[in-house]
């Protein structure tokens, strides 16, 4: 009997702090910064078309901090694969701008080998540089050929998620 | 021998359906808590009085004040159990700041610092970028949006992936009002 009470007693505990720990704990993480992002979509041949420029390329070792109006921005250098739309020859090297610390657009880190869906920064903060459309929706990591999304992407990660860059050039290519 | 027999079983019976019970209350409990999508930022910045929220605004190429009101209104006339002021000189060390600049297209529309540890401030920065851009005039209808969003993550909601509620990280809702759910999320910090 005592037997069947503990076991019972250890199964209500069970179920009882999973649930604390799957509702409580998960819902709550480190701050750093929050953003509204500017542009959302549906669907990554949308995506496709509304970018001027898309690259695989391998981020560069080099990186720097801006401060611009109380905000840190970052330059990643890119060393641009190929180039699946706009006119960038491979193995040229440009700059991506990314707003530090913010959840939403994922940091480039370097040496990663990247598919970025990409626009023309047009503002004051830097010259010639990239920004990444809608952030975290246009920064997808390739590893052995696999592409990689970030958390956050729970629209277009599903679509993009675990594919071959092969396949997936494909659709890129004829979405433009 | 038949008695005790008896009583066992009943016993047992008991302890069954007790626990059932409490599987079944855990089981709704949880259902009814799932219901919700909002996020909570992790941090212990707590304003010093929840119904006197203050927010100062500092504009430099563009005049929020209207629909900085109209944001601040939405959350103070809902169920959330906080009151949001605007002023020129706040009175507690710990407010809010909120200021424009124009960053162009850095891919946000408005950033937050907030729930840090250190930070006496939660700090808001308006993009005006689309503000300001005349091919973005849709989007200045979405500014007063924008700032009921701005807003919710100083009251620690974080951003969910969900299209219908305001703190939505899928593009906007087209209304500043805080749903169910924002309001939820708000009042487990501000009880």
């Amino acid at each position: 009997m005592k037997k069947t009470i503990l076991f019972i007693l250890s199964l209500c505990l069970l179920v009882g702090s999973s649930i604390f720990v799957k509702y409580t704990i998960a819902k709550t993480k480190t701050p750093v910064a929050e953003a509204k992002v500017s542009y959302s979509s549906n669907n990554i041949k949308q995506l496709a078309k509304d970018s001027q420029l898309i690259i695989t390329g391998t981020v560069g070792n080099d990186k720097n901090i801006i401060t611009f109006h109380n905000i840190k921005f970052v330059i990643s250098s890119l060393n641009v694969s190929d180039s699946l739309k706009g006119n960038i020859l491979s193995n040229s090297k440009i700059n991506i701008l990314q707003t530090k610390d913010l959840a939403e657009d994922p940091e480039l880190q370097p040496n990663q080998k990247v598919l970025l869906f990409l626009e023309k920064y047009d503002g004051a903060i830097t010259d010639n540089a990239y920004v990444i459309k809608g952030l975290y929706q246009g920064n997808y990591k390739i590893n052995n050929g696999l592409i990689q999304t970030s958390k956050n992407n729970n629209v277009l990660g599903p679509q993009m998620n675990g594919k071959k860059l092969g396949d997936i050039k494909t659709d890129l290519v004829t979405a433009n | 021998m038949k008695f005790k027999m008896k009583f066992k079983m009943k016993f047992k019976t008991k302890i069954s359906s007790i626990a059932i019970a409490l599987m079944l209350l855990v089981s709704f409990g949880n259902v009814a808590y799932a219901a919700y999508y909002y996020s909570i930022i992790q941090g212990t910045l707590t304003f010093p009085d929840q119904y006197n929220i203050e927010i100062k605004p500092t504009w430099n190429n563009y005049d929020y004040s209207g629909l900085l009101d109209t944001a601040r209104s939405a959350w103070n006339s809902s169920a959330a159990k906080i009151y949001f002021t605007r002023t020129s000189s706040p009175t507690h060390t710990q407010y809010i700041t909120i200021t424009d600049y124009y960053f162009s297209n850095v891919g946000w529309d408005g950033f937050c610092y907030a729930s840090y540890p250190t930070h006496l401030v939660a700090d808001i920065q308006i993009n005006d970028s689309h503000t300001l851009n005349p091919d973005y005039y849709e989007s200045f209808h979405n500014r007063a949006e924008l700032i009921a969003h701005e807003l919710g993550h100083t009251l620690r909601l974080d951003d969910v992936g969900v299209a219908t509620v305001l703190m939505s990280n899928l593009g906007y809702i087209h209304t500043p009002n805080p749903t169910i759910d924002d309001i939820a999320g708000v009042n487990v910090s501000y009880k």
